[in-house]
């Protein structure tokens, strides 16, 4: 049993945990696409991610979403830190900032570094968002979401139950599988595997000894499943009925109201400032309307 | 000197969480070398936990296990106080392959723990993993191979073509290849039929016979009337005691525990119930309570 485990639901009672999931689904899909719009220039951009990291942060303390485990899950993104840095090096790039030349055809530019951060932080953002949805939502609710949003191809004879099925067993089997992979490491760690240590080929070697037999493990539990499901009398293409219905209560309707304000703002931003140019130019543009 | 000690342990999940759960609570007692403990308790009592600290998998939030001159402890106190004593050094409290080395530790279900192509290199890996040369450590496996009963026909093949008792067996083979001084075993002979739990534990018997230090965690309390020489009872997290498992079982207040009683002291009971006389605790097997009964008798003519 592993308490940090990423994302894993936090039985609080916040008001983030108390709303409606569909919301939250629709809350987590909009801000991912804001967070990856483009906003112009260097400056736009942080401007930006840093008001929306804020709100994020603020929903993340809401929600009693723990930032100690968040921190630590990120600290897997040093690799791809890195990888990203060796990548843009080696990508000539023409920029504003030259950092050094080495020489008339190739120079390296701030730009570069800059890249790299604004990847990183949209990744954080992206991650953050997906945490606050899995950490105050209950798998089952999020199959529920996703269930109720498919509902408009039932038009066109699309199976929705089965992909909500496949969905919930999925997210179902995370949890467990997790408890498995932990009793196999634990396993493997008393045979002498040391996953933390070692680098690359040593940790690659490491992971065979974990992957393998959770796969082995995996095809005979949905097997299990499969025979068990079927012996009940399960049939996947019949109407179901549910245990719980969802409400969309005044309170969903202001948050959903919040989330528009603040997608709409940013959207509007990132239209003006691909058109206009610059922070300062935009807010000179705003201003220039207001005092026309 | 007690060969593993727990010194006022305890264990917990998820401390800062409303999932909490005091999973093992101030645990204090030793064990000897060349024991055959078992560790019973309903579950939820913690014996898992437990075990799993004598290996560093679980570092106790509070106390330690020692195990020979092993300390296992995630306790920042007792971390501190034994650097200060300049006894240990904080890097030897944080690695743990020496130790692992010692404590093989067998899981429920061992067998999800194979993955080599072939049997024979997987029972190798531990013993590689511990510094044994490829050549020492083939010769550990095939003795440890032949130990648990699978011959030369099985080192080529593919362990996940075998059956489930086979399975099990190359596991646990693959455990004792290291060579442990101590071997734990949680709950080893779930889900095999009664002749495959005999085979195991009558190998347990024969490791322990060797000169390893066996513990072993079971919900079965014939394996622990038939092999364990002390019992050792976990009760909502906490330490109840340790006996031979016929003071245990001959204790009235066994159903407190929550533990099954084996056939043959229900049967014991019974006797008394219905008015058996005679002192019949010492009589602890079939044998001898027959020798008592039949004296009896005799004395009654």
């Amino acid at each position: 049993m592993r308490s940090d485990i990423l994302g894993k639901y936090t039985p609080y009672n916040s008001i983030v945990h108390r709303l409606d999931p569909r919301f939250k689904f629709f809350a987590l899909i909009l801000l991912m696409v804001i967070v990856f719009l483009p906003f112009g220039n260097y400056t736009n951009r942080f401007i930006v991610l840093g008001i929306l990291s804020l709100i994020i942060g603020i929903i993340m303390i809401v929600g009693k979403v723990s930032f100690k485990s968040f921190f630590r899950s990120l600290s897997s993104l040093w690799l791809m830190f890195i990888f990203l840095l060796i990548f843009m090096f080696f990508i000539p790039t023409k920029g504003e900032y030259p950092i050094y030349s080495f020489n008339e055809n190739y120079t390296l530019y701030w730009d570069n570094l800059l890249q790299v951060l604004h990847i990183i932080i949209r990744l954080v953002l992206m991650i953050a968002l997906t945490i606050i949805l899995t950490s105050t939502t209950l798998p089952m609710d999020i199959t529920y979401a996703l269930d109720w949003y498919l509902t408009p191809l039932k038009v066109v004879k699309f199976p929705t139950q089965v992909v909500s099925l496949t969905i919930s067993l999925a997210l179902r089997f995370i949890p467990t599988l997790l408890n498995e992979a932990n009793r196999i490491m634990n396993a493997q760690k008393s045979r002498g595997v040391d996953y933390n240590r070692g680098f690359f080929v040593a940790k690659i070697k490491s992971i065979t000894t974990l992957i393998i037999p959770l796969l082995v493990s995996c095809f005979s539990r949905s097997d299990e499943l499969a025979i068990a499901m079927e012996a009940r009398g399960y049939d996947p293409y019949k109407t179901r009925s549910r245990y719980k219905s969802l409400h969309f209560t005044y309170k969903d309707l202001l948050a959903l109201l919040f989330i528009i304000l603040v997608a709409g703002l940013v959207i509007t931003f990132s239209i003006l400032s691909s058109t206009i140019g610059g922070f300062d130019d935009v807010i000179n543009f705003i201003w220039g309307i207001k005092t026309i | 000197m007690s060969m593993i000690e727990f010194h006022h342990i305890s264990f917990v999940y998820n401390k800062k969480d409303p999932n909490r759960y005091d999973a093992i609570n101030d645990i204090n007692f030793n064990i000897e070398e060349n024991d055959f403990v078992a560790l019973v308790g309903k579950t939820g009592s913690g014996k898992s936990t437990l075990v799993q600290t004598l290996n560093g998998l679980l570092l106790p939030s509070k106390g330690y296990t020692k195990v020979k001159d092993f300390i296992v402890t995630g306790d920042k106190e007792v971390i501190k106080k034994l650097v200060k004593e300049k006894k240990y050094k904080k890097k030897e409290l944080k690695n743990f392959s020496k130790l692992r080395k010692e404590v093989g530790m067998v899981f429920q279900f061992p067998e999800y723990q194979l993955f080599s192509e072939t049997v024979l290199k997987d029972v190798m890996f531990g013993p590689k993993n511990f510094g044994f040369s490829e050549k020492e450590a083939e010769e550990r496996a095939k003795e440890c191979l032949t130990k648990v009963g699978l011959d030369e026909s099985y080192y080529s093949r593919s362990p996940f073509e075998l059956s489930g008792g086979e399975k099990r067996r190359v596991a646990i083979a693959g455990i004792i290849a290291s060579n442990p001084s101590f071997l734990v075993l949680d709950e080893p002979t779930v889900g095999l039929d009664p002749n495959g739990r005999k085979e195991i534990l009558n190998l347990v018997k024969k490791i322990h016979e060797e000169g390893t230090t066996i513990i072993i965690v079971t919900h079965d309390m014939e394996t622990v009337m038939n092999y364990a020489n002390k019992v050792i009872v976990l009760k909502d997290s906490k330490y109840l005691g340790m006996m031979k498992p016929s003071e245990l079982f001959n204790k009235d207040d066994i159903e407190s525990f929550s533990l099954e009683v084996p056939p043959f002291y229900k049967f014991k009971r019974l006797f008394k119930e219905k008015g058996y006389k005679k002192d019949i605790k010492e009589a602890n097997d079939l044998t001898s309570l027959i020798d008592v009964i039949s004296s009896n008798k005799e004395n009654n003519k």
